[in-house]
């Protein structure tokens, strides 16, 4: 079961994370209301977290900067990790059958926010994932939702331990897409 | 109190959309707005989709000056699935029929006060997935 950390929503609510784990092994990925995966940035886009790195400079709070910066190479670094588990996941299913590659990450979306803060959302099929980087690190979070074909779950938390929550995400998501 | 089926989140502004394209960003749902009936909360306006009209209605509101409020297009939500978020969310998330001079659709999604930030995002991000949204062009086009 994943198990986020710093998971903020009531343990008795439905919608938190503890009762709805993200859910690997999902093989629908059409997706409803928002349009089909196609309609998504999965194809043309080599580097999903081109456009959150360009908007660094334009932060005005050093401390939301450095923490967007920080953030950025942790999902890189893990990006980078579960691009390799893929790979040989990869080239082990084309030994069995010849299944296309598997489509890109699609891009994570940053913005400056009016409060000084940076928002960053990223959306999958049938997830939505943000992160919003705050003047006052303490402050900072992050969210997860999904529709009815991801079993509808809701999940928030504190950035504090940005890394072993991104390794939960990610391992998570590559499963389902 | 009976809802519609459906509900209309008006677009004012093409940043409403991630890269203006068919899905929503957060800012679609700021709650800047304090409820004007219930205190401890925000609140950010919908029309309810109690009739045919409700769609040609909320695409010919205005601003002040006569501009077209709704520039972009609309978000369509499910009352259904509003209800499950609230359901889920009680203490955080509810909705409301609120009829005004001028608009008998009107209501409000309503967003609780004093919650950080990541919590508040999460229900933004749970209206927007549940969003779907319909450019302005396009529902010309079907005319």
């Amino acid at each position: 079961m994943t198990d986020f950390p710093q998971e903020t929503s009531p343990r008795t609510t439905p919608h938190s994370s503890r009762d709805y784990p993200l859910p690997v092994g999902l093989s629908d990925v059409t997706s409803d209301i928002n349009g089909g995966p196609e309609s998504l940035s999965f194809a043309g886009e080599s580097d999903p977290l081109r456009q959150p790195r360009e908007i660094i400079p334009r932060v005005d709070n050093p401390c939301v900067a450095e923490q967007l910066e920080r953030l950025l190479s942790i999902i890189g670094q893990m990006i980078q990790l579960v691009k390799q588990e893929r790979e040989t996941r990869e080239r082990k299913r084309r030994e069995v059958n010849d299944m296309p590659p598997l489509p890109p990450l699609p891009p994570l979306h940053a913005y400056c926010d009016e409060d000084g803060s940076v928002l960053m959302e990223w959306l999958f099929p049938d997830l939505r994932v943000g992160f919003n980087i705050e003047p006052n690190s303490e402050d900072s979070g992050w969210h997860v939702v999904s529709n009815k074909k991801a079993r509808e779950f809701t999940a928030s938390g504190q950035l504090t331990n940005p890394r072993e929550l991104i390794a939960h995400l990610l391992a998570s998501i590559m499963a389902n897409i | 109190m009976e809802y519609p089926d459906r509900c209309i989140r008006g677009i004012p502004r093409f940043d409403c959309l991630l890269e203006g394209g068919p899905h929503p960003s957060l800012r679609l749902y700021e709650f800047h707005r304090p409820s004007q009936e219930r205190k401890e909360w925000h609140e950010e306006s919908i029309n309810w989709m109690a009739d045919e009209d409700a769609i040609a209605f909320t695409l010919k509101q205005t601003n002040e000056d006569g501009s077209l409020q709704f520039k972009v297009g609309i978000a369509i939500l499910a009352h259904i699935e509003l209800n499950k978020l609230k359901k889920h969310h009680e203490d955080l998330f509810d909705y409301e029929r609120r009829p005004m001079e001028g608009n008998k659709y009107h209501g409000n999604l309503l967003l609780r006060d004093g919650l950080r930030k990541e919590r508040k995002n999460m229900i933004r991000s749970a209206l927007a997935i549940m969003s779907e949204v319909i450019l302005r062009e396009n529902i010309q086009e079907k005319k």
